[in-house]
This record gives structure tokens, C-alpha cells and sequence, in this order.
């Protein structure tokens, strides 16, 4: 049996893999905590099913190690590795009925068929799909499929879930609705949990901790508010976000103190600490304050700094409140603001929330600022 | 009134559903009458012929005997020889075909250097000419000088040297399986192809072995292409006549028999009446088969 008691469940040290010229997961290092749900979020070609399948044993590493609980799993099969998963398009088989998919794990195991029909029925109770154990995957809605596919994945109670987009195909409401009930039911079962999605908001909402990876490498990983709140590089900042964070360069200064340059230089009253060099800030639109042309200026009381004045291209309805395009010059700002300040090509007043300023170093890292 | 413009006037009254069924009428018209003169009426002229002693003069016409070439065949040794040669024949080279197919194409499913070359040179047997096929075997076979004489008996000793094995119902069906397993392979390797490797991928996690991957997953997958390539080379096997004439001239299955009593001892009716017995064995197993077998 498996040692439950070390702190990390998974441990993948200097993982690289590549495929022929292209190197899909660079020189990784990624401690998996027992029971929780890890999410690995990225875009497209990040690496992030990668990393998954050669948890899963389904690729190797090209260099690097893999540790399960201790022991070194990185040249093992996938069947010896104590772990289930759930595919994006759920890998039903089609030919075998619903009690037949979710029998299908046991057949392997060390059991009797009267245990098998236990933890069967186990599976089937907790996902409510006990009417649909008759039926084949081609019979099956979206959402019936990917229970069936959890059920397939929890009936061995094993060590370790992976899923690999699991909701992708689901719409939009439902994937809302699995959500939760998927968190539920690993805070329930308690098993260890790694997850990929592109989702961020999937992600966000699901996740203990997130993995946010680009370009084969990780970028950061932490809680969903740490990547948010502190992103570690422009790239998080980025990332997350919808929309995403506004960049502005900033000019060059002393003593930390940090101006950014749209017309001319605009002192935003933070600094940064250790009078490190650098290049950009960055502004979510939710902290981008737009008042009109003619008014007192920027709520400087609540901690407002203006920054230049500029055209408002656009007007976006969201419903709950209005993305707005502002333009100077070659620089483009997005705002999201709760009522409209104008019309399309007014002059506006435009202020970033000093409180809510990132600033990033001549290498794309987060500097910490000081107010 | 003319005729014409009543007819079109007839025509432009017509709603649109029902213009569309004489188009569609019209379509298919040629079709039917292909159909109707290549097929339904020598069809229907051979049941005819089935039951009268066609003379050998086009002047005079064939002479009712009723069911008298029926019974003449059932008492007929050669007849129920070849109609034995023929099921054996039809039942062990489709299995052959089909099998090897299967075989050859799932070596395919793995990536290897010069996959698409060994594909083309596997196709080989299937697009070489029949009647050269058929001439290099009997070579290869020959007793005296042939090369799979040599290897097998003088070298290996698997048989007594100077056994002409060419004429053995065995040898056409080894001959007729290697010559159609690519027919198998082909479409077998489509379908083999089209199968998600997350199938596979979420077996081994649940770890299935090897067979069991193969049992569960690539069986089940296969299942109507396998049926099908079965139920395809069963009928042409069924009907062989030139693979076996060409190959040897001593393995009597029914599509010879037929062309030797009517073309050799002008037996016409007695031919026809073999005809109408395959075509009915052959119905027979195809109803059977499509109904047990493929379920459709």
C-alpha cells in the first residue's frame, strides 16, 4: 500500500519533455499536495496535457523524474500507478453498457464480484446514475456521459484523479453546474486531484491551488486569489482577467518612483521597492476610472491618480455594466465602469486605482510596489 | 388543342410535391431499364431455361421437362462434389482473407520506417492481373522446378518432394486467401484508424492488458467491417469461376461445374438449373447472415 502520510502526493523534478524539435514541458518542478485539487491552467500548447499524460504514465519525461508518495514512478505503466482519469471526450467504451464501462477498472483489480457490485453501486449512487446502467454511451446525453465518465474514474477509489478537460463539452450552464458538484465530490472522496483546463474561470472557481503555465514552463503557481491578486509576472497578469489588464510603459525615474508615459510622463504616487528598473504597469479594467471631460477630475480621495485625457472609441454594453475603449495616441485603454461617461469620441478624464497598480521589471517579473 | 400543350398544361397543374415525384420517376428510369434488361430478364430467362433441355440449334426452342434437370443434378456425384468444394472453398478462403487482413493491418497501426511503401507492396496481390497471379503460383508450386517446391520439401522436408500440390482444394484456398487478404486489409486498416486513441489510453489506465485492449476495444470496433468484408468475399467466393479455372483445372466448384456442363457438354438447362441452386444457397446466407450475424 501506498504511505498516505507524506505531504506531497506527486512530485515531478526537472520534468522536460520534448516531441522531436518541439519542447512541450521545460525543466518543470511541481510538488502535487495530498487531497488537494490542482488545477494546471494555461492557453493552448502550454504543456499543460502533457504534464498530465506523463503524470498518467500515458507519455515519459524526456529528462526528469516523476515521484509518487515517495517512490519513483517515471518509467512505470500507467495501470501500476494507482491513479484514474477522466478524458475530454470521456473515452466511454462504446460497445460495453453503462454497468459494463464503470465494471470495466475492476476487472483488474483483487476482488470478488459481490465488492465489485458494491463499489459499483457505490459509484452509481453518488453521481445519481443508477437509471442508465442499461444503457450504452451512444444513448447518453453530454452531461449523463461525462457522470458516467467520473463514475469510471472514483469506482476504484485510487490514489490519485486526473482530468483532462473534463467539462469542455458540456454547455455553458451545465459546465457551471458540474463544476460545483465535481468540488463537492473531491471534498467528499478527498482524493488527490489534478485537473486541466484553458477555463480560467472554471479554474478559479474550482481549484485549492493553480498552476498557471505558458510556453512549457510554469509561471506561477498559488490559491486562485495569490494569481490573481499578485500576479508573478505580465504574462499571469495577463492571463487572467476578463478583460485583461491594461499595460502602459512607464518613463524612466528615480528613486523608484514610478511614471507612466502615455503623453507624458504621469507620476502614479507608487514606488517600487529596492529602486529596481522598470518597464510597464499594469491596471485591471475594473480598476480604470472614467469620468467626463468638463468634471473636477479623478476621486483622488479614493485613491484615484488621473492619468492622461483620452477618446472614448467605444462603448460596449454588458449588461451588468459597460466595457469601454479609450484611445490616445497609439495607447488603447479598456475600462469597465458601471455607467457611461459620454458619448462615442469624447474627450474623457482617465484614472487608475493607485491601490490596484502592478508594475512589472525590465524581464516581464512583478516588482512589489509600494504605495 | 394540341396533344403537347395539353400535356403541359396537364404538367404545370400539377403541385410541386407531385413534379418532384415524376422528376425523381424520370431520374431513375434509366437505371431500371439497365437493370431490367441486363439483370431481371436473363434473371428470369435462366429460371425459365432451368426447366427445359435447351437444343443446340438457336431454331428450335428449349423443351419443357419440368423438374427433371433438378433431379438429375441432386443424383449427379459431380455435382455434390462441387457444391461441397464450393462451401468448403467459399467458408476457408474468406476466413483466410479476412483473418490476414485483420493481421496485416493491425502491424500498421503502429508507426514504423517505410510504413507507406509497405502498404503499396501489400496491396500487390489484390492489383497484380489475375492470370499472372494464378501463372507464377503454378510455377512457384510446380514439382519439378518450382521455388516453393524447393524450399518447402527438398529443403524443409514439409512434404515429399515430386507431390504436385497444385491441384489440391487446399492450395486455392491458400491461393484465393493471399490474393484477397489486402481486400481485408484495406478496409479493415480505415476503421482501425478512425478508432480514438483515448479509448486505448483510458484502458491502459483501468489496466487492461494488451489482449484485453485488443478484446474489448479493437473487436467490438471492428465488428461491422469484419462482418461486412465477410459477407462481400463470401458471395464473390461463392461465385468464383475464373481464380480457380485459371489456377487449376482440377478443383471442380460450381461456377466450373456450371461452365463445363454448359459449355462443354452443352447441358444448358443443367446449367441453368446449377445457377438457380447457387442463387438460392447464396440468398439463403445472405438473409441469414445479415438478420443473426450483422443485425441490421
Amino acid at each position: 500500500m501506498s504511505n498516505k502520510n507524506t505531504e506531497y502526493g506527486v512530485e515531478l523534478r526537472n520534468v522536460t519533455k520534448r516531441f522531436g524539435d518541439l519542447t512541450a514541458v521545460d525543466d518543470i518542478d511541481l510538488a502535487v499536495r495530498d487531497g488537494e485539487f490542482l488545477v494546471l491552467l494555461g492557453p493552448s500548447g502550454c504543456g499543460k496535457t502533457t504534464t498530465l499524460r506523463m503524470i498518467a504514465g500515458l507519455e515519459v519525461p524526456t529528462d526528469g523524474t516523476i515521484e509518487m508518495h515517495g517512490s519513483d514512478v517515471t518509467e512505470k505503466l500507467p495501470q501500476k500507478r494507482d491513479l484514474s482519469m477522466v478524458f475530454q471526450n470521456y473515452a466511454l467504451y462504446p460497445h460495453k453498457t453503462v454497468e459494463d464501462n464503470l465494471r470495466f477498472p475492476l476487472g483488474k483489480m483483487d476482488i470478488t464480484e459481490e465488492e465489485a457490485t458494491e463499489k459499483v453501486e457505490y459509484a452509481t449512487e453518488l453521481l445519481g446514475i443508477e437509471d442508465l446502467l442499461d444503457k450504452k454511451p451512444g444513448q447518453l446525453s453530454g452531461g449523463q456521459r461525462q457522470r458516467v465518465a467520473l463514475g469510471r474514474t472514483i469506482v476504484r477509489e485510487p490514489n490519485l484523479f486526473l482530468m483532462d478537460e473534463p467539462l469542455s463539452n458540456l454547455d455553458a450552464k451545465l459546465r457551471v453546474n458540474t463544476r460545483s458538484e465535481l468540488k463537492d465530490l473531491q471534498q467528499q472522496l478527498g482524493t488527490t486531484t489534478v485537473y486541466v483546463t484553458h477555463d480560467q474561470e472554471e479554474a478559479m472557481s474550482i481549484a485549492d491551488r493553480i498552476v498557471i503555465m505558458d510556453d512549457g514552463q510554469i509561471q506561477q503557481i498559488g490559491t486562485p486569489q495569490e494569481v490573481y491578486k499578485n500576479p508573478a509576472n505580465e504574462f499571469v497578469a495577463s492571463f487572467l482577467g476578463e478583460p485583461g489588464m491594461n499595460f502602459v510603459q512607464t518613463a524612466a525615474s528615480s528613486n523608484g518612483s514610478v511614471h507612466a508615459q502615455i503623453t507624458e510622463p504621469v507620476d502614479l504616487e507608487v514606488s517600487v521597492e529596492g529602486d529596481v528598473p522598470h518597464s510597464k504597469v499594469g491596471v485591471r479594467p475594473q480598476d480604470v476610472w472614467v469620468g467626463p471631460g468638463n468634471s473636477p477630475g479623478a476621486p483622488r480621495d479614493n485613491g484615484y491618480v488621473e492619468i492622461s485625457k483620452m477618446r472614448l472609441e467605444t462603448i460596449d454594453p454588458l449588461g451588468h455594466s459597460y466595457e469601454l475603449r479609450l484611445e490616445r495616441g497609439d495607447h488603447s485603454i479598456i475600462a469597465l465602469s458601471d455607467d457611461v461617461p459620454g458619448q462615442v469620441g469624447d474627450e474623457v478624464d482617465v484614472a487608475f486605482n493607485r491601490s490596484s497598480i502592478h508594475v512589472f521589471g525590465e524581464n516581464t517579473e512583478a516588482l512589489s510596489v509600494k504605495p | 388543342m394540341s396533344v403537347i400543350s395539353q400535356t403541359k398544361q396537364r404538367y404545370d397543374n400539377l403541385t410541386i410535391k407531385q413534379k418532384e415525384v415524376y422528376l425523381g420517376y424520370a431520374l431513375i428510369l434509366p437505371s431500371v431499364l439497365l437493370v431490367a434488361i441486363t439483370l431481371v430478364y436473363p434473371l428470369l430467362y435462366n429460371f425459365y431455361l432451368s426447366f427445359t433441355e435447351v437444343p443446340l440449334t438457336p431454331a428450335e426452342s428449349p423443351e419443357w421437362i419440368g423438374l427433371e434437370n433438378y433431379m438429375t443434378l441432386i443424383s449427379d456425384p459431380d455435382f455434390l462434389v462441387a457444391l461441397r468444394n464450393t462451401f468448403i472453398f467459399t467458408l476457408f478462403s474468406d476466413i483466410g482473407a479476412t483473418v490476414i487482413g485483420l493481421g496485416v493491418a493491425l502491424l500498421f497501426t503502429k508507426e514504423f520506417f517505410g510504413r507507406r511503401l509497405a502498404r503499396g507492396v501489400v496491396l500487390l496481390p489484390y492489383i497484380a492481373p489475375l492470370i499472372a497471379s494464378a501463372f507464377v503460383w503454378q510455377w512457384i508450386w510446380d514439382p519439378t522446378y518450382g521455388v516453393g517446391q524447393f524450399f518447402f520439401a527438398d529443403l524443409l522436408g514439409l512434404y515429399d518432394s515430386g507431390t504436385d500440390l497444385r491441384n489440391s482444394l487446399t492450395m486455392v484456398i491458400v491461393f484465393e486467401s493471399w490474393r484477397y487478404f489486402p481486400f481485408a486489409f484495406l478496409l479493415i486498416l480505415a476503421r482501425l484508424q478512425s478508432i480514438p486513441d483515448e479509448l486505448y489510453e483510458a484502458a491502459k489506465v483501468d489496466g487492461a492488458s494488451r489482449w484485453a485492449r485488443f478484446r474489448d476495444i479493437t473487436l467490438p470496433e471492428l465488428k461491422y467491417v469484419i462482418a461486412t468484408v465477410f459477407l462481400i468475399r463470401w458471395i464473390w467466393n461463392f461465385n468464383v469461376f475464373a481464380d480457380v479455372w485459371l489456377f487449376t483445372r482440377d478443383v471442380p466448384v460450381l461456377g466450373v461445374f456450371v461452365y463445363q456442363t454448359g459449355f462443354n457438354q452443352f447441358e444448358q438447362g443443367i446449367a441453368a438449373a446449377t445457377s438457380m441452386i447457387m442463387l438460392v444457397f447464396l440468398m439463403l446466407f445472405v438473409a441469414i447472415y445479415v438478420t443473426w450475424v450483422i443485425e441490421w
